[in-house]
């Protein structure tokens, strides 16, 4: 690397321009860098546990919602959706071919969503064997219809 | 003839600066240092689980915020970096004391840094990084200890699909 000063009649310097040690820098810094990133893109789902507190929070808002509804899994891959308040419920959609029915439970929602506009949240109980990818799984079909969902205990 | 010719190339030879080309190099690390940078300062949240812990993966998921980090691995369940409690096979072992010591501890913790400084909230959101392969029931009982200790508003680590 090198530059030109002044005009090459009157006379011009060539200045070497020494950019190992920038290398040098560089170098370190980009493997400190490597060494330290996280290449996984992590996001979040907001939830709740019901609890006391929550009910309270709850009991201070404006109106109640008019019906609550709560959607459990079960061990066998079943969900129960259960509807309590104004109107009263409960559907159980079986497992398709061993694994959870996650389309009938949108369908589901969506149709508890169609005819109780109002209601904008579930609560999500899991039976002891059902794995958190189970949980994550469903709360993200639940979120797509009822966005807060609240973590119970059975 | 041949042995002047000869000579002189030698010559040349010997003083002839052999000089590498590192401007390329120089280009390339540039980008790669700014990209980096650029990757490291838009994270404001760090999560960065524990060896063998696979995160389920979702859509929808939403950015998080700074929180208290709880993470469920089938070893242990650490709160805020430090071990709690001990599992077997993502199964707990003990009573779960050492759990409900630690929320105990971070909550007063919490309590000080929202006493000391009035812009920082006293909100109760704990980050929940666990593994796929959890089962409910230990999930349950750190959320349960979470939620005793005030400790409600949950933040579910899932990897965006």
């Amino acid at each position: 690397m090198s530059a030109n000063f002044g005009n090459t009649q009157t006379g011009s310097q060539e200045v070497e321009l020494n950019i190992t040690s920038i290398v040098d820098c560089f170098t370190v810094l980009i493997t400190f860098m490597l060494a330290s990133a996280s290449f996984l893109s992590i996001g979040f789902f907001e939830a709740a546990t019901i609890g006391p507190e929550k009910e309270n929070r709850e009991a201070g808002k404006e109106t109640p919602p008019p019906v609550e509804i709560t959607v459990t899994l079960r061990n066998d891959f079943a969900v129960l959706v259960k509807v309590t308040g104004k109107a009263s419920r409960e559907r159980r959609l079986e497992a398709a071919s061993g694994a959870w029915n996650h389309e009938a439970l949108t369908e589901e929602l969506a149709s508890l969503k169609k005819t109780w506009p109002t209601v904008t949240s579930v609560a999500l109980l899991s039976e002891n064997g059902v794995t958190y990818k189970s949980v994550i799984e469903a709360m993200a079909r639940i979120r797509k219809q009822l966005p807060h969902v609240l973590l119970g205990e059975l | 003839m041949r042995t002047f010719f000869s000579r002189r190339k030698k010559r040349e030879l010997q003083h002839d600066d052999v000089s590498l080309q590192i401007t390329s190099m120089a280009d390339i690390f540039t980008i790669l240092l700014v990209f980096l940078l650029k990757g490291y300062a838009s994270g404001a949240l760090q999560i960065t689980p524990s060896p063998g812990v696979r995160i389920p993966a979702a859509q929808g998921a939403a950015p998080g915020e700074e929180a208290l980090q709880v993470e469920i691995s089938g070893t242990a369940v650490q709160v805020g970096g430090r071990p709690a409690a001990q599992l077997r096979d993502f199964a707990p072992v003990g009573d779960g004391a050492g759990l409900s010591e630690a929320f105990k501890r971070e909550r007063e913790r919490r309590k000080l840094i929202v006493k000391a400084n009035d812009q920082v909230k006293d909100d109760g959101k704990i980050i929940v990084v666990a593994d796929e392969r959890t089962p409910y029931s230990t999930v349950k009982l750190v959320l349960r200890s979470a939620a005793i200790h005030g400790f409600s508003d949950l933040r579910l680590a899932v990897l965006k699909e």
